[in-house]
């Protein structure tokens, strides 16, 4: 009797669905999983070891590219954020009518191209032959042509704004849902912008903002064109690695270990990201 | 000396005037409303005097101090909003203390306050509730308790009854008043609800087009309206044309554009002479309603049939016609039990007092 | 309703027509480097067979990883250098034989036919055969950097900054003859190589401030010494000459120590689908008129017997003037990879990559 609660409609409808969670998600995964568990014996002959994994942590290269690439995510999201909260506030709270669509349509161009074209974008700015070095040097403020592009700091600069729109669109949501009349009620009641910022905004947009930092951390943590064309010689990401393992090494075994570490600490942040804000994952995702 | 005093305000937005050269005195402890239709520039007036919106001329004087150039978090007076306003992520003892710690409150005083403000208001522990917790009611107190816990000068309040459903809102317009005597700060409060507003108020200033129409007491203001408009939107009233016919001294007798001549009496300076336009008005409450022709000395007395019962409880109504001008009137349903049996078309004989009516010449006020 | 039919009954047909069409017209998807299949030469074959020629652009491990991938499906002609077939078939079975029979062999410079066919071997079953050849030496822009000469010379103090190379097997073994070693000697010795890998790793860890960045692609190479950001660097010859034309201080300069020679092949990948047509474009491209427009258009040469009287006269200066006879002499062809080693090498060029 209770199976008629969920008629065949409901079934042939979540069909598709399921499909597509089973073919594409989860498949892949447990092949992942299972090619990372297995070692070559011999020309096409494997078996069962976690060698793949001895080797992540016993090789300071790899788990220090790994953390790297952790760390330098982390920092990617904080700066995001740091700059797009306040694009974000002025956009969503200061502004009205047409100049806040055309603000936000401003937001968007960027991702009109792309990424690789951004990211070739930075670099004919940043090089040494580049519009930024050329115009310091007509201004007179440096002599000698100044290479910005093939470090750290260019990685930064290429990560965060590639990942600026997906931090300014669920933070401009969650603010614009932020009653005007609450920060009006803070000044009233003798507050100034420091706290009403800590005490009203911030934990209205709490659920905008872990979810853009979901989002930015993910998408960083698996970039490969950015750090890797803006990195130049010291780039070191982590999908640099798996990508070097399956195409020029062949090592299809590693790059699968390689791919479920980082799908492990992907999903780590996140669960920390939640835990530490209080906030639940279909709060966050439903803005 | 008032504790609250502002003179010729003006607020314009672009080319229309929201608040138009108005002037005010609120007494120390009064309560005291601003009552006009939606859009007529109540709220833009008070944010002036919160401090959210800067006056384009005139100033605010709080305690016979210039409030010009003052933030909204400097000055001695709190807001109530519309929608209250209320912090979500907070509970109800931190909605309260918020204020409190902005002035550095030590935590000690700042529980022992909260928790006073809330027996005061009948929430006494309910401090740790969520907002959502609480029903509208309790919100409102809430947002009440949150602002006197702060002993403002001036606690402004904006339409706070609105979103309450009718019986509630009933009940709350005595629990303001009550809160109000009790902790004896100064309102200024602000409604479209002219029941409110006469219900609560020690003082009324009726708001029209960003202008202050009257100001007065309650009875003034039901009794002796100031101007048409007044007339019209405080209380009910039968509102009738007409033109004068004949004047002498203070009496004057107007006739109706439907045909009823009506005896009334002018207020001191009204202006009008015969055969000037004017309006009449004469409240449903005002007219006696009998079954007989009972004489008495009312100077206008009448036959009409009744066209229409509207019942709505004890606010009931008939509509009347006049049988020899076909004037329509609005009278309240006595429920006595003679009327009981009041049907269409029946008989029933008016009377009412010429300084029963109130008189305004058309476009010129009194 | 019914015109609603209609529409759809003919938006199937149109399908099927075109998908019909498609597989009528036969096509070769070919897994080759940039420059090897000029669009000329697909137009001239298509006009001579009918046959549509689908280009993908690659590299030696990228054309492995994609066959691996597949096991040998998705292209019907691959061009992988001739010593990186015979351990990657031993491995992953990605090739099918070639049959000599329907190979114009007269086409071929007959040398560099049988030292390909030897080396891509396995037992009796031959599975490449030559096509495009040149070598990795020096690019050097002559004015800004005219010390270099061999390979070591670009961690010249000098230099610092304004040097580049990739950070791939060539460069290992490049260094390792500039260092006095044979690391072709040592391919059946793991210890013995190990021990080289380890002092070019050396060396190319201290020499790592000296680059400007690891080159990834001929076109960003080549745009590097353009700008004048870079003024040596090691590279492939037919860039040397590419630039050469351009600015006439810059050229390809044929190291002390050798320049690396490599063969790029034919191969069939094992799930190859148009067979016949990949033996049609072999015999096509090898043609002497055919091989010299490929020259031409992308400064490589090829194992086409006689294509070299056909190529234009700066193009053969250029050649000359790179590559005196001792320095063809010297020129270090490369053996046939056996299997592990590219292991080893990853690791040290993982190393090199995350010193600091
Ligand atoms: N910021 C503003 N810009 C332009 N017009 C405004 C603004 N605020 C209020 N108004 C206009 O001023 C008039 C009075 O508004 P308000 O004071 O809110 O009226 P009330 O509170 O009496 O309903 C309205 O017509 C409103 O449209
Ligand atoms: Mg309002």
């Amino acid at each position: 009797m209770k199976r008629s609660q969920f008629g065949l409609g409901f079934w042939l409808l979540l069909a598709p669905l399921l499909l597509w969670l089973v073919l594409l998600i989860l498949l892949p995964h447990v092949d992942l999983l299972l090619i990372s568990l297995r070692l070559r014996s011999g020309p096409g002959t494997y078996r069962f070891s976690l060698h793949h994994y001895a080797e992540f942590f016993t090789e300071p290269l790899y788990w220090r590219t790994f953390l790297r690439t952790a760390i330098m995510s982390l920092l990617a999201t904080l700066l995001t954020l740091l700059i797009a909260f306040p694009l974000a506030y002025y956009i969503a709270k200061m502004m009205r009518g047409r100049a806040k669509q055309l603000l936000f349509l401003l937001c968007l161009i960027p991702f009109w191209v792309s990424e690789l074209v951004r990211t070739y974008g930075w670099m004919i700015l940043l090089r040494e032959s580049g519009v930024v070095s050329g115009l310091l040097q007509w201004s007179g403020l440096t002599g000698a042509p100044l290479e910005m592009l093939y470090n750290d700091a260019a990685i930064m600069v290429g990560l965060v704004y590639t990942a600026m729109l997906f931090m300014v669109v669920p933070l401009i949501t969650t603010l614009d849902s932020l009653d005007d009349s609450l920060i009006e009620a803070g000044y009233d009641l003798g507050g100034n912008g420091w706290n009403l910022l800590w005490e009203v905004v911030v934990p209205h947009a709490m659920p905008g903002i872990v979810s853009g930092c979901i989002v930015v951390f993910m998408l960083t943590l698996g970039n490969y064109l950015t750090p890797t064309l803006l990195g130049g010689k010291d780039s070191l990401w982590f999908t640099e690695q798996i990508y070097t393992q399956f195409i020029t090494r062949f090592n299809w075994e590693q790059g699968s270990a390689f791919g479920i570490l980082l799908l492990l600490l992907s999903s780590l942040m996140v669960w920390l990201g939640l835990r530490l804000s209080g906030q639940s994952f279909t709060q966050v995702m439903g803005r | 000396m008032p504790v609250l005093e502002c003179a010729s305000l003006t607020k314009r937005f672009a080319d229309f005037t929201a608040v138009d050269n108005v002037s005010m005195a609120v007494e120390q402890g009064s309560f005291y409303s601003i009552l006009g239709p939606s859009g007529c520039g109540k709220t833009t007036l008070m944010r002036m005097l919160a401090g959210f919106e800067r006056q384009d001329s005139g100033n605010i004087r709080i305690e016979g101090k210039s409030m010009t150039g003052v933030a909204p978090n400097r000055r001695p007076v709190n807001m109530v909003f519309q929608h209250l306003a209320l912090f979500p992520n907070m509970s109800v003892a931190g909605n309260i203390a918020y204020g409190l710690k902005r002035r550095n409150t030590p935590s000690a005083e700042r529980e022992r306050r909260v928790g006073e403000v809330l027996e005061r208001v009948g929430l006494a522990g309910s401090g740790n509730k969520r907002i959502e917790q609480l029903s509208g009611g309790q919100q409102q107190r809430v947002a009440i308790a949150r602002c006197l816990v702060l002993n403002p000068q001036v606690l402004l309040l904006d339409e706070p009854l609105g979103a309450l459903d009718l019986k509630l809102r009933e009940h709350m317009k005595i629990e303001l008043k009550r809160l109000q005597s009790a902790f004896g700060t100064t309102f200024i409060y602000i409604t479209h609800d002219q029941s409110e507003a006469l219900v609560m108020s020690d003082r009324v200033a009726v708001m029209n087009h960003g202008r202050f129409e009257q100001v007065g007491s309650p009875q003034d203001l039901y009794y002796r309206p100031g101007s048409a408009f007044v007339a019209g939107f405080v209380g009910d009233n039968n509102r009738w044309q007409g033109v004068i016919e004949q004047r002498v001294g203070a009496k004057v007798r107007v006739r109706t554009e439907q045909g009823l001549p009506v005896e009334a009496q002018a207020a001191a300076g009204f202006q009008g002479g015969v055969g000037d336009a004017v309006e009449l008005f004469v409240r449903p409450e005002a007219i006696r309603v009998q079954l007989q022709d009972g004489g008495g000395e009312a100077e206008n007395r009448l036959q009409a049939r009744v066209i229409e019962i509207v019942f709505d409880g004890a606010r009931s109504r008939l509509q009347l016609r006049q049988a020899d001008s076909a004037q329509e009137i609005l009278v309240n349903l006595p429920h006595t039990p003679e009327f009981a049996t009041l049907g269409p078309g029946d008989r029933l004989y008016l009377s009412w007092h010429a300084h029963q009516c109130s008189l305004f010449t058309v476009g010129a006020g009194r | 309703m019914k015109s609603k039919v209609t529409k759809l009954a003919g938006l199937l047909l149109g399908v099927a027509a075109v998908t019909s069409l498609q597989v009528q017209a036969e096509t070769l998807r070919l897994l080759t480097w940039g420059g090897y299949a000029p669009q000329e030469v697909i137009e001239l074959f298509q006009q001579e067979t009918g046959i549509e020629v689908k280009v993908t652009k690659s590299n030696n491990e990228d054309m492995i990883s994609k066959l691996r991938a597949t096991g040998g499906a998705g292209f019907d002609l691959a061009q992988p250098s001739q010593d990186r077939i015979s351990s990657a078939q031993a491995e992953f079975n990605i090739y099918r034989p070639i049959d000599l029979a329907r190979i114009k062999s007269d086409l071929f410079i007959p040398s560099m036919l049988e030292a390909t066919v030897k080396n891509t071997s396995i037992g009796d079953k031959v599975y490449g055969v030559p096509h495009v050849w040149g070598t990795s030496g020096l690019v050097v822009n002559r004015k800004a950097a005219p010390d270099v000469r061999d390979y070591t010379d670009l961690c010249d103090d000098a230099l610092a900054g304004r040097v580049s190379y990739r950070l791939k097997r060539p460069t290992l073994i490049a260094f390792a003859f500039a260092l006095g070693e044979d690391p072709f000697a040592a391919y059946g010795d793991r210890a013995q190589y190990a021990r080289i890998l380890e002092k070019v790793s050396a060396r190319l860890t201290e020499c790592k401030p000296n680059v400007k960045k690891y080159w990834s692609g001929s076109d960003d190479l080549l745009n590097l010494i353009r700008s004048g950001e870079v003024v040596a660097a090691m590279a492939w010859d037919a860039g040397g000459w590419k630039l050469n034309k351009e600015d006439p201080d810059t050229t390809f300069v044929a190291p002390k120590s050798g320049a690396l020679g490599w063969i790029d092949t034919f191969a069939l990948p094992r799930k190859s689908k148009a067979e016949d047509a990949a033996y049609q474009w072999i015999n096509f491209v090898m043609r002497p008129d055919i091989a010299a427009k490929i020259t031409a258009e992308s400064s490589y040469f090829t194992a086409s017997k006689g294509a070299s009287a056909l190529v234009e006269k700066e193009q053969t200066r250029r050649f000359e003037e790179s590559f005196p006879q001792a320095a063809i002499d010297n020129i270090k062809w490369y053996p046939p990879v056996p299997a592990g080693l590219e292991e080893m090498e990853g690791k040290v060029l993982d190393r090199i990559k995350a010193h600091r």
